[in-house]
């Protein structure tokens, strides 16, 4: 009964297990990113194509997001699903982006991530751990997501001082 | 006759595949549109309205791309 006891209430207190984000290596405009070389900082992996209004609307706060944190372990890798990389390129040029886009024409790492709508973003914790996964992107959701990106970089880094981030 | 039918039937259920996230990129054109034309949209539902004193229920949530 006690051992019983004591395990239940291990279960409740043992935290709980995330998913492993499944690793991958693509090519960028620069040089191959590799996810697991990213490990130490929180990562929002991003699925995108050029044909899709929502996720090129999510770039210019995906920028700023880059911007405010960018003294912070934090990364945006964007994942371009577009069978035809010229229209990704064509995007791209448009955009003043300061993170690495990487391309994925036959959509194998978003089968491996089970993305089920365009967009659909991740957080990958410091330890390659799935944390969050959001799909579709929303203008009113956007305070909502930088928030859970402040939490997760202070849960993880607690020295590193966000709070005077939250002002802008 | 029965296996002929069920052998048909079968093959035919090869070709229900569910289409990806990813591979809406077609049906997101504006060309793919149900109603390509603005114009005939306004100008049918106005003629819909002032017949049926009713509107709407007449297109679907977004063009298929998933993103919504």
């Amino acid at each position: 009964m006690a051992v019983f006891l004591i395990s239940l209430l291990l279960s409740h207190v043992a935290r709980p297990d995330y998913l492993v984000a499944p690793e991958f290596t693509l090519p960028t405009q620069d040089t191959p990113i590799q996810l697991s070389t990213l490990q130490g900082k929180l990562v929002y992996v991003d699925f995108w194509a050029s044909w899709c209004r929502p996720c090129k609307t999510s770039f210019p706060w995906m920028i700023d997001m880059k911007e405010k944190f960018k003294d912070m372990p934090f990364e945006i890798v964007a994942i371009n699903l577009d069978k035809n990389k010229a229209l990704a390129d064509e995007f791209i040029k448009s955009q003043a982006i300061n993170f690495p886009v990487a391309f994925d024409p036959n959509a194998s790492v978003a089968e491996n991530y089970r993305v089920e709508g365009m967009p659909s973003s991740y957080l990958v914790d410091t330890r390659g751990r799935l944390r969050i996964r959001y799909t579709g992107f929303w203008n009113r959701s956007k305070d909502e997501k930088e928030q859970m990106i402040k939490d997760l970089l202070q849960q993880m880094h607690p020295a590193a001082d966000t709070t005077n981030l939250a002002e802008e | 006759m029965l296996r002929i039918i069920l052998v048909t039937g079968l093959l035919n259920l090869s070709a229900c595949a569910s289409v990806q996230p990813w591979e809406k990129g077609l049906l997101a054109k504006p060309s793919m549109a149900l109603v390509a034309d603005e114009n005939e949209i306004f100008l049918d539902e106005h003629i819909y309205f002032s017949k049926e004193a009713s509107t709407g229920g007449q297109g679907v949530g977004g063009g298929g791309c998933g993103c919504n």
